[in-house]
């Protein structure tokens, strides 16, 4: 049984969100196994008025199931799950699942773009996306 | 070796600046910078087998061949050196270390002087092959990564850094914390205290050796090619999903053209053009929506050049080659460690040439050398 808890609630200095046109729900029997990725789509409205959709990927990893934004924040390359690190096949960046796509090296210089989410026992709900992301994506 | 009397007799029936206009036989192979390791692939473009893996160095980038098609010069990344390898048989002779991040090279047409970047230094190095070291320096803005000439005059390099980020603000910070680390230098190694960022193509002249004109294009040029005639280059550039025509000799932009969006998925989905290619008989330029998986073919014959083929390949096009006779386009699948080969004259996906795991193709050229 896994505790409802909510990801990406951003306290004050912390990263905004912007919502998700609807949120993506990720079963957890999708999710049974350590390292093995789900890859999804999430969409949202820019404030130009044009929708967006960005890629994401949930995985499991011993800590619980994750959600990563898997655009590359160096070029918006997609990231790959490479045994248990996140990997840019562009320019080589790595970051970490395990700790909320944390940098580790490679032109990147920061963590994945942060996505909104929540996990409940019967899954993991995307709702929101950073709203960082949003100016890359103007 | 079916390849090798046919390409000699379409060689000399052409007289392809670019190429020996002898009758002496020649082989094409394919050279693939595998950036996401340490090798160089060299293909056989009549099997689209792997016939040789060289271990050259960490990250090679950059690929230029001599005209005769004797000799192929990598440039690796990771360790900062340049090597030259005898493609007849495809073994390395020499290496020369020049500094870190070299990127994509190119050479004149004598095979003398070899042009190549130094991502992180601000810098371009002009390096004689025949003294084996470097000549001359070329400083700009930036962070260097391409150049090329035109094939029937190499008198003019055009010099095409990018940024450290693809947006202003971003290599700002990523300028910041490179200067901290002290990575960031000039020409003369000396560690640089503000970086500038480039919008601009610069055009080098190899006889001086120097800077004698810019071309404005408006943001980072990324992949770069020129007509062999010289008349006009094509850019892609950071922030625009299309690319740009360029008149060279008034050093002007003439047209910007943007692919079009078809599907939802191309309409709501980020993307960014990156790889750039022209037909050896120079009618079409080919250029990429990376994200979008789509290769883009345009009628160059008229100006304004006309699209005429969108050709999906099922994952993310990179850098761009074709054979030298015109029958294929090799699109290298960065992300997918994979080679896609299109049919020139259908522009169909005819196959795609599967490398190892994380080898990250990037650039990639075919070369037509001379059988011994």
């Amino acid at each position: 049984m896994i505790a409802s808890a909510a990801h990406g609630t951003p306290a004050s200095g912390e990263a905004e969100f912007l919502p998700l046109k609807a949120p993506v729900d990720i079963p957890l029997d999708g999710l049974v196994h350590d390292w093995m990725p789900v890859l999804f789509k999430a969409r949202f409205t820019k404030s130009d008025g044009n929708d967006s959709v960005i890629p994401g990927l949930a995985v499991r990893t011993p800590a619980g199931p994750v959600a990563i934004c898997t655009y590359c924040p160096h070029e918006l390359c997609v990231i790959k799950l490479d045994g248990q690190l996140l990997r840019c096949p562009c320019h080589f960046s790595l970051f970490d699942p395990q700790h909320d796509g944390a940098w580790i090296s490679g032109p990147a210089l920061r963590r994945t773009f942060r996505l909104q989410y929540e996990t409940k026992a019967s899954g993991l709900t995307v709702t929101g996306v950073e709203a960082d992301l949003e100016r890359r994506l103007l | 070796m079916r390849w090798a009397w046919i390409m000699a007799a379409v060689y000399t029936a052409c007289l392809c600046s670019s190429l020996t206009s002898s009758s002496a036989p020649v082989t094409v192979k394919l050279y693939v910078a595998a950036t996401g390791g340490s090798e160089v692939y060299v293909i056989d473009v009549d099997t689209n087998a792997i016939i040789k893996t060289l271990n050259v160095g960490k990250q090679p980038h950059g690929i230029a061949a001599t005209t005769d098609g004797r000799w192929v010069w990598i440039a690796t990344e990771g360790d900062g050196k340049i090597h030259k390898i005898d493609a007849v048989h495809d073994v390395v002779t020499a290496n020369f270390n020049l500094g870190p991040y070299q990127q994509e090279m190119e050479i004149t047409n004598d095979g003398r002087l070899l042009y190549t970047g130094r991502f992180m230094d601000g810098c371009y190095d002009v390096f004689d092959t025949k003294k084996g070291k470097v000549v001359a320096h070329l400083p700009v803005d930036g962070s260097p990564h391409n150049v090329v000439k035109a094939a029937n005059d190499s008198r003019f390099m055009y010099l095409a850094p990018m940024n450290l980020s693809p947006t202003g603000a971003d290599s700002a910070v990523a300028a910041k914390y490179a200067i901290s680390r002290g990575v960031l230098r000039d020409c003369d190694g000396k560690p640089k205290a503000a970086y500038t960022t480039n919008d601009k193509i610069y055009v080098a002249d190899t006889l001086s050796n120097t800077i004698v004109g810019t071309i404005p294009v408006g943001n980072a040029p990324r992949p770069i090619v020129a007509s062999d005639d010289g008349k006009r280059l094509y850019a892609d550039i950071d922030g625009f999903l299309g690319f740009l025509v360029i008149d060279t000799k008034a050093r002007k932009v003439i047209e910007r053209v943007k692919f079009p969006l078809v599907t939802d998925d191309e309409k709501t989905t980020f993307s960014r053009a990156h790889g750039i290619g022209i037909t050896p008989d120079q009618k079409e330029v080919w250029t990429n929506s990376v994200n979008h998986g789509v290769v883009y073919a345009y009628d160059r014959t008229a100006e304004p050049v006309r699209l005429i083929a969108r050709i999906p390949v099922g994952a993310s096009p990179y850098w761009v080659a074709f054979s030298p006779d015109d029958r294929f386009g090799y699109i290298a699948l960065a992300q997918d460690d994979a080679i896609a080969v299109i049919d020139v004259a259908t522009h169909k996906l005819i196959k795609t040439i599967s490398l190892p795991k994380n080898s990250g193709p990037k650039t990639l050229q075919a070369v037509a050398v001379p059988v011994q």
